[in-house]
């Protein structure tokens, strides 16, 4: 807990008494000594490399490592972030700028991740500086402008402005003055509306010197009255006597002597008041040339003295070779030789030191450029060379897309191929097996029609023959007069045989020339005959019921509608031939799903255990099995008999 | 996607197959429909041929019932007109 304390009561300090960094750098060690927690070590150690940057760079560098080391090492992005920018400034520092920009980039990374966009912007505007330094001039704006979108964003006017300033400087660097005008005019208008005078004071001095830059003397005089008035009722005497020693120089180039010489004093004054060595040196040697200019050689003189000193006090080489320049002509004014040449060669000696050292500074910047030039040349054709093949890699991608569909689009046409081939096959096995039962099916119909066709001849045959015997034993029994009785009955026996079987043959031909009986021709038939037994059996009362419910429709197959009319037949000659029965009736009703044909007589009847059954019944009963018909005959002595034939409809 | 020549030939046949498919799959969907309709005509007559082959079989069996019976019938009026020939020569 104390070590907290301790490190709020440092920060506080720090914070509210601006102190020395030496003193700051001794009080972050004791912070490291008294062992803090890894987030505070980290931050001691940030700052530790921040204070000792201008003091050792080494010591900075270190404790930079530390921090960075640290931070990767318990994972704190944050520190490492802050690390790799601290890290940075000092390569930039040390003008190490390949360096800077790698530290900036790794910092960029994380802090990008952390989603840190302040962080981001001030990195993007260190990278631009960097840049700027590096003569990558659009690199330089392309950073700038990031970090000002950023800073716009969160709405940090004062970085944003400081941030278009710089973009401003950058352009004027480029010699694009009017480019630097538009943006210190945009400058100056928000500087005008957050009302920051300050600022805005050194806007209107850094478009009046834009304006100047494009020889509109006219703007500039009025930024830099402007810009006077401004410093004067804020009393802001650095930026007056800025204003002061601008303007003056302004009237001296319009030839305006007396009035460039009264800025000019007025902008000593003030500066001398600000102890501004520089500035002071700097507008002294200006109104000496003045006033050697004017015959003021005393003034020229003591002017000539005071720069002289503070020039070379603030070892400013170009004001001391313009003191001694100034002064080699206030000799040859008051005709010292010596003297003249004395301070002629003193500025001959400077000047060419300054020179050479200008010289190589101008061949660096050069040489710079040139290697900026070169490498932006790499880039492009790294880039034209990355952009090509990310065009023959697109290429290759859509040629992979292509074969990929066509692939899949071909394994689709084989599939639907080898389906269509499959279904073809099936389709004639199918049609295959059908045809082959069809044409067995056929052939044997053929076969079947052939042999119903002999048939027919044949029956046709049978009947003409069968007529034949029975118009020949007519013809006997009635040409010849035969009295023998034996004769007569058996001849008569024999043409009553012979025209049964006749009818048979009609009734077979008749079933057969029919595809299907229906219950009206089956009814039809067995009413004739039952007519044809009414005539020639005298005394026995026939009478045929049919329930009317029943359709006329109903249909038999032959065979079945054959065999009903056999047992029928069957069952009324029984009745006429054996039960001596003198009422017989048939009868056809419909039961649930069944047809019942019965044959009923009141005949003597019989017992079906003693009377041993004739060929005739068990005729019947075979008929009514190949039907799948059941026959009930019941049957009592002196109390008649009664066939049932019980056929199921077929629906 | 960025087309050279060979990926518009790729795309070209891809189109290609892609209307071969479709022909392939208009072609099955006919045959399909054409083989039903050709199996469907095929029962039809193979019904009808059932049908027929039926009747005929209970025909045939008629027939065969009533060749018997009447088998049995001739040779029952030949046996009485031989019985008759006896009688009219006293044998």
């Amino acid at each position: 807990m104390w070590r907290l304390i301790l490190l709020f009561f440092l920060f506080f300090f720090n914070l509210v008494f601006p102190q020395k960094n030496l003193k700051i750098i001794d009080s972050l060690k004791l912070v490291i000594e008294s062992k803090p927690n890894d987030s505070i070590k980290i931050k001691t150690y940030s700052d530790l490399c921040w204070y000792y940057r201008n003091i050792s760079t080494d010591s900075a560098f270190n404790y930079g490592g530390l921090a960075l080391k640290l931070s990767i090492k318990t994972e704190n992005k944050i520190g490492e972030a802050q690390a790799y920018n601290d890290i940075g400034i000092l390569h930039y520092g040390l003008a190490e700028y390949p360096k800077a920009i790698d530290v900036y980039q790794k910092s960029l990374k994380i802090r990008q991740r952390l989603n840190d966009s302040l962080g981001v912007a001030s990195l993007y505007n260190k990278m631009g500086l960097v840049y700027q330094n590096t003569f990558k001039m659009d690199s330089a704006i392309f950073y700038a402008t990031k970090a000002l979108k950023i800073y716009e964003a969160k709405n940090n006017i004062r970085y944003a402005t400081a941030l278009r300033n710089n973009i401003a400087n950058i352009y004027k660097g480029l010699k694009q003055y009017q480019k630097a005008l538009n943006a210190h005019l945009e400058i100056a208008k928000i500087n005008a509306e957050i009302k920051d005078d300050e600022a805005l004071v050194k806007s209107y001095n850094n478009i009046a010197n834009a304006y100047l830059f494009l020889k509109d003397t006219l703007n500039s005089i009025s930024y830099y009255k402007k810009g006077m008035e401004l410093a004067e009722k804020r009393r802001n005497k650095n930026e007056m006597a800025t204003l002061y020693n601008n303007y003056g120089s302004l009237l001296q180039s319009k030839n305006e002597i007396p009035e460039a010489i009264k800025f000019l004093n007025k902008s000593l004054d003030l500066r001398k008041e600000l102890n501004d060595k520089f500035g002071i040196a700097s507008t002294s040697l200006h109104l000496a040339g003045l006033n050697i200019d004017l015959g003021k050689f005393n003034n020229a003189k003591s002017n000539l003295k005071l720069g002289l000193k503070l020039s070379e006090e603030s070892n400013a080489n170009e004001l001391k070779m313009d003191a001694y320049d100034k002064y080699a002509y206030y000799y040859v004014y008051k005709k010292n030789s010596d003297s003249a040449i004395h301070y002629r060669e003193l500025y001959k000696t400077l000047k060419d030191s300054i020179f050479s050292n200008q010289v190589l500074k101008e061949v660096a910047e050069v040489q710079e450029k040139y290697n900026a030039a070169e490498r932006e040349k790499e880039i492009l054709s790294q880039r034209a060379d990355i952009a090509e093949k990310e065009l023959n890699l697109n290429k290759k991608n859509t040629q992979l897309v292509g074969l990929g569909i066509l692939a899949v689009v071909v394994s689709l046409l084989g599939y639907l191929l080898f389906n269509q081939q499959k279904l073809k096959n099936r389709q004639l096995k199918k049609e295959g097996e059908l045809k082959e039962a069809l044409v067995k099916i056929e052939t044997q119909n053929r076969l079947q029609e052939q042999r119903l066709r002999i048939s027919r001849d044949l029956h046709d045959n049978i009947g003409a023959q069968l007529t034949f015997i029975i118009s020949s034993i007519e013809n006997l029994q009635y040409g010849f007069k035969i009295k023998n009785e034996k004769l007569t009955n058996k001849l008569s026996s024999i043409s009553g045989f012979t025209k049964e079987t006749i009818y048979e043959l009609r009734d077979t031909i008749w079933a057969m020339n029919k595809n299907a009986i229906s219950l009206e021709d089956l009814e039809t038939r067995i009413s004739n005959f039952i007519d044809k037994a009414d005539v020639s059996s005298s005394g026995v009362n026939f009478k045929f019921n049919r329930v009317e419910s029943l359709s006329k429709n109903m249909e038999f197959t032959s065979v079945k509608g054959m065999n009903i009319y056999r047992i029928i037949q069957e069952a009324i000659n029984n009745s006429i031939k054996y039960a001596d029965a003198s009422k017989i009736n048939v009868d056809i009703k419909k039961h649930d799903k069944k047809i019942e044909f019965c044959i009923t007589d009141d005949g003597k009847g019989f017992n079906e255990n003693e009377v041993v059954l004739s060929n005739g019944i068990n005729n019947m009963r075979k008929r009514a099995k190949e039907i799948d018909a059941s026959l009930n005959i019941e049957s009592e002595i002196d109390n008649g008999t009664q066939v049932k034939i019980i056929l199921p409809l077929e629906i | 996607m960025v087309f050279d020549w060979l990926g518009v030939v790729i795309f070209f046949v891809v189109f290609l197959v892609l209307i071969c498919t479709l022909k392939v799959s208009f072609d099955f969907y006919l045959i399909k429909k054409k083989g039903y309709m050709d199996y469907a005509l095929l029962i039809e007559k193979y019904n009808l041929e059932r049908n027929k082959n039926h009747l005929n079989t209970q025909k045939v069996k008629l027939l065969s019932d009533f060749n018997n019976s009447i088998l049995e019938r001739l040779l029952f009026i030949t046996k009485e007109l031989i019985s008759f020939q006896n009688l009219i020569f006293g044998k």
